[in-house]
């Protein structure tokens, strides 16, 4: 469980405007896959009538029937609607959790990238702060601290993930300064702060959105590893890391209680870094 | 700047950093909401004993107090005691550390021969079918949640052929290696995809540099070319690999250690956390810390030496 | 420890004089004694650890069966009429007109020093447990007057008819006059005691090993030369080491588990004399409010939740008291049944018609984590938004002993066979951690303590029995049973209702 953070081709200087070019082939894979997910989240519990948290424990561990496709968990709720309503709980928070710190982080880089000096000693030494950490580890002990649940990680995670997007945008900001049509922006007298926002920062961004599509993958794999150790979301609530542990003493008699919810992780991932493999290849067309 | 500067440089960098550490390790205690005194508590936790714990743990003193004396304890080997068990966090992470240090060795092995084999031969059969299913099984293994990698190594393998204990350390030297074989291949999983996706980039360009095109030309054969040309590369990339790597390893090994119940420090940590034992967890939180900053520095001192054109700033 | 089952006993009959040799005997298994090997380690997997070794520290099963192993008691309980049995005491005489006791100490009796153990000890002992044992002063109250009759017998006086002495005196454990010199601290770090076992090594929270006491009086035993006790509090996590070979006493299977341990491997107790029970926080909001307290209790299918999760493997809602025990009756007044619409329309009716609970619990001794959500999920449908607050039981009961906490779903088990010892620790720990009518309990334990017939007793017992029930002071789940799981070769294993066991009579066969 890892971070794909190799995307790091140096980028020829992005043109301004791009015209449009076709998608490539992963990309389109990988949106595919992301849809579908988005369109089962939205729709899937819509269309089965069963609520995803209310146990029936009189019709527990049942096999895959007509009426439940899926069969029912350890406290008789239908499975299938529980793997899609994990959807609305996963996806968001690791989107969230990948979002604020990328806001956070982009700033920082930028700011210390292209005015340099003490923000960058700040920032970089921060930034060094926290990598020091075995920073899942961390973030472990912090959402603990904090109160296990949804706000505690994503405010847990921001406290850690911005490191990556601020050293990823602050060399980014760093090449592109000395880039010729900045020191031409420059002499048209805009002020240093607009040229950071319309010139340098919009080349940096394509970087930085692979790399979130790769912290997607990575925050929704340690959110369920946090409810898998007990201190992520909460029961009832459905995440498929908790599934999985919840699914664990039955590995023997009910093996897809614990199966399941993993190869949801697992085809969302693959969607994501094909976007994320797309959309390097797409920059570079 | 010379090398023993460098050095030099870079050990003085740590202090800081160690500073910082110690500091945000402190602050975690801090973090919980209200008083951690009181939620620490423990059994008969009277008003008195809950300024007991305050008085132990240095609660009442000003933080900088509490911060001085928390560094000096923690440098003479001192790391409070578990509020749980009475022992000290210490010999709680002695007794815990066996465990862990064979699942981070083997399975970093493990992992470091998996990734050089894949991504040797997927940059030498680059963009053939080969290499192509190699890429889409990394990209399959960044997406897998470790802890249910090893579930389904219990579920196909551990199960069928009862081959391999599926949870604890077992009894001596041979009971360990067989209680770390599923959770070093989980490792393995866990790891190695990232490893082959740097690795196989890297095997890729060194093997178009000129002079592997020159010993083609000489007429070595193509496994004698990647052997002596890309091991020479090899110690380098690893290094820096196992360096980047250090942290998440860490993480997949505490959650390893959950899913196979090995008796190691994630255990103890996790457990820690269920028993809110502030001393315990601050103790590994910091250990684990000392330990990815002690990695970093080894790893940028030894490329320092195997790498004379790298820019020492 | 009481291993009396016997409903019928009377404690009038206890005039009698016992024989050692005609009790003891039977209650350790004639034929196998006979067979018995010596020798050998028992490893028993355990979901966790005493809370202390200090006996007068007594709060939860593991100490219930770890002090015994180590600590003697002049009086055991027994499977007989009297219900009791000798111990360190070889026999007794009741003097019904002064209401004392003598009892006679065994000649051989010694500590695991070699140093002899004598009335002084005893003397002590007595005392010290009758100021200092947080849960069982109460049963030796009675106690007016302890002292010793030359070396080896003690006269203990009480102040009237007590039907709780006996019971209290199984929680006597004998220790060293003055600790032999030490502090009491010192001295349970290490203790010298008279059991079956002696301490070897104890690593908190992780695993304690006993060794066989060669002073112990009872000579033969125990057969094992020592018990490896490790703690592995993950439900899977003991399974697999149950499993993978090394170990031979699984304790606390569960229930979903079952089916992976061999029915001959399977060791049931059932009923075990244990409540599952909602220990409510009646001094704070929302559940000061007893509308809010009888949603609870409505809210909970007790007849689902054995049918799905306890088949075969538990007994009807009695009450707060355990089944199994003697003296204990249902109540007469009030339900225990499930209602779903009026635990709505309580709530509702409340002043915290959305009250907002944590419930918390450790995954020990019958509950795990499905009985925990399915109790969380149909609070829910009751109307409460319930938050889980899941930890080990030291930290629970830390977050209950500070005031910190709205709802408990603990599986409460009697440390003894007849109401009297729950009796008492419902009226002294849990009724003022709860907030429950103490003046009321304290009577009708006050009426049980000094009834004169089986009768009384259990019209004592009713009487509180309705009180809990007319104001839902604690809710009532069912009673589980236990299960251990048991290696192939573990002979001689006995357990009481309580699903405690001793030691001493346990040998391996392989």
């Amino acid at each position: 469980m890892t971070r794909a953070a190799e995307h790091s081709h140096a980028l020829a200087p992005a043109p301004r405007r791009k015209q449009r070019r076709p998608l490539t082939p992963k990309l389109k894979a990988g949106l595919c896959i992301l849809g579908i997910y988005v369109l089962m989240g939205v729709f899937g519990p819509m269309l089965l009538p069963f609520d995803p948290d209310k146990s029936d424990i009189l019709s527990r561990l049942q096999a895959p029937s007509a009426q439940h496709w899926l069969g029912t968990d350890q406290l008789g709720r239908d499975f299938l609607i529980r793997l899609l309503f994990a959807i609305r709980i996963d996806l968001p928070v690791a989107f969230a959790a990948s979002f604020v710190p990328m806001i956070i982080g982009t700033a920082l880089g930028a700011i210390a990238g292209y005015y340099g000096r003490l923000t960058d000693t700040i920032v970089s030494r921060a930034a060094d702060l926290v990598q020091a950490f075995p920073v899942y580890v961390f973030l472990l002990v912090l959402v603990f601290a904090m109160g296990s649940g949804a706000t505690s990680f994503i405010i847990a995670a921001s406290a850690i993930a911005w490191v990556g997007y601020a050293r990823l945008t602050r060399g980014e900001v760093l090449r592109l300064r000395e880039m010729e049509f900045v020191a031409a922006a420059r002499v048209t007298g805009l002020p240093e702060s607009r040229i950071l926002l319309t010139h340098v920062l919009p080349n940096a961004l394509p970087q930085t959105v692979i790399y979130f599509m790769s912290d997607v993958v990575m925050m929704v794999l340690v959110l369920s590893s946090l409810s898998f150790l007990g201190v992520g979301i909460q029961p009832p609530t459905a995440e498929w890391g908790r599934m999985i542990a919840e699914g664990q003493p039955f590995l023997r008699s009910h093996w897809w209680l614990a199966a399941a919810p993993g190869l949801m992780v697992m085809v969302f991932g693959i969607g994501l870094s094909m976007i994320g493999d797309g959309l390097d290849e797409w920059y570079q067309k | 700047m010379s090398r023993a500067g460098y050095i030099a440089k870079r050990l003085l960098q740590t202090v800081p950093l160690m500073a910082g550490i110690l500091l945000m390790v402190l602050l975690l205690l801090h973090a919980i909401p209200g008083d951690p005194a009181r939620a620490i508590g423990g059994i008969n936790a009277s008003e008195e004993t809950v300024q007991k714990i305050r008085e132990d743990l240095g609660l009442n003193k000003s933080l900088p107090v509490q911060y001085i004396t928390y560094i000096g304890n923690a440098l003479q080997g001192d790391l409070g005691q578990s509020t749980r068990s009475g022992r000290s966090v210490t010999s709680i992470i002695a007794d815990r550390l066996a465990p862990t240090i064979w699942l981070l060795l083997t399975g970093m092995v493990l992992s470091i021969i998996v990734s050089s084999v894949v991504s040797a031969i997927s940059a030498r059969n680059k963009d053939t079918w080969l290499d192509y299913s190699f890429v889409a099984l990394t990209i399959g293994g960044i997406s897998i949640p470790t802890f249910w990698a090893g579930l389904m190594l219990i579920l196909l393998i551990a199960l069928p052929t009862g081959l391999f204990p599926i949870s604890g350390f077992g009894q001596g030297f041979s009971g360990h290696v067989n209680s770390i074989v599923l959770p070093a291949t989980t490792f393995a999983i866990a790891i190695s995809p990232v490893m082959i996706r740097a690795l196989r980039t890297k095997f890729i360009a060194l093997y178009r540099q000129d002079f592997v095109m020159m010993s083609r030309a000489a007429g070595l054969g193509e496994g004698a070319i990647l052997f002596r040309h890309l091991t020479r590369h090899a110690a380098l990339i690893l290094i820096t690999m196992i360096s980047v790597q250090v942290g998440p390893m860490i993480f997949v090994s505490v959650v390893i250690e959950k899913t196979f119940a090995l008796p190691g420090l994630g255990q103890a940590l996790v457990n820690a956390v269920s028993q809110r034992d502030f001393p315990v967890i601050q103790g590994i939180t910091l250990v684990t810390a000392l330990f990815v900053t002690f990695v970093h520095l080894t790893g940028d001192i030894l490329t320092s030496f195997l790498n004379p054109k790298m820019s020492l700033k | 420890m009481n291993f009396n089952l016997n409903p019928g006993m009377t404690r009038r009959g206890l005039l009698s004089t016992l024989s050692a040799a005609l009790i003891a005997l039977p209650m350790l298994g004639g034929d196998v004694a006979a067979q018995a090997k010596s020798g050998g380690t028992l490893t028993v997997a355990r979901p966790a650890d005493v809370s202390s070794m200090n006996v007068y520290n007594h709060a939860t099963i593991e100490d219930e069966i770890v002090h015994p192993m180590v600590f003697d008691t002049l009086v055991y309980g027994a499977n007989n009429a009297e219900g009791y049995g000798p111990g360190l005491a070889e026999s007794w005489t009741f003097d019904a007109a002064a209401n004392a006791y003598t009892f006679k100490l065994r000649d051989n009796a010694k500590f695991a020093d070699g140093s002899a153990l004598t009335a002084a000890d005893v003397v002590f002992s007595i005392n010290e447990s009758k100021e200092k044992s947080a849960n069982y002063k109460g049963l030796i109250a009675g106690v007016t007057g302890v002292e010793a009759v030359g070396d080896h017998s003690v006269k203990v006086t009480l102040a009237g008819v007590d039907n709780l002495f006996l019971a209290g005196l199984t929680w006597v454990y004998i220790v060293p006059n003055n600790y032999g010199g030490m502090s009491a601290d010192d001295f349970f770090a290490k203790p010298n005691a008279s059991g079956p076992f002696t301490m070897a090594e104890w690593t908190p929270g992780s695993s304690m090993t006993l060794a066989k006491n060669p002073n112990y009086w009872n000579t033969g035993k125990p057969y094992l030369d020592a018990v490896e006790m490790k703690i592995i509090s993950g439900d899977n996590e003991r399974l697999a080491a149950f499993q993978s070979g090394g170990i031979d006493l699984y304790e606390n299977v569960r229930f979903d588990f079952m089916g992976q341990v061999p029915a001959s491997n399977q060791h049931i107790v059932n009923p075990t004399a244990r409540t599952m029970l909602l220990y409510s926080n009646n001094y704070k909001p929302p559940f000061d409010n007893i509308e809010v307290r009888k949603a609870l209790s409505m809210a909970i299918n007790r007849d689902a939740i054995q049918k799905a999760l306890w088949p075969n493997l538990s007994v009807p809602v009695q009450g707060l008291l355990m089944p199994g025990t003697a003296d204990t009756v249902p109540a007469t007044n009030g339900t225990w049944d499930y209602d779903p619409e009026a635990a709505k329309a309580a709530l509702a009716g409340s002043p915290t018609p959305n009250a907002k609970i944590r419930l918390a619990a450790a995954y020990l001794r019958g509950v795990d984590e499905v009985l925990v959500q399915t109790i969380q999920s149909q609070l829910q449908e009751a109307g409460f938004e319930v938050e889980l607050n899941i930890s080990d039981f030291n930290t629970i009961l830390g977050q209950v002993l500070n005031n910190d906490f709205d709802v408990w779903l603990l599986g409460n088990t009697t440390f003894g066979t007849t109401a009297a010892e729950m009796f008492n620790f419902y009226a002294s720990a849990f009724g003022p951690l709860g907030g429950w009518d103490l003046p009321k309990i304290g009577a009708d334990l006050a009426e049980y303590r000094t009834a004169t017939d089986k009768a009384g007793r259990e019209e004592a017992v009713r009487k509180f029995e309705n009180l809990m029930r007319e104001t839902y002071a604690a809710s009532p789940v069912g009673h589980p049973a236990t299960v251990f799981g048991v290696a192939d070769g573990v002979k001689g294993l006995e357990t009481m209702v309580t699903s405690a066991y001793r030691l001493d009579q346990v040998w391996l066969d392989r």
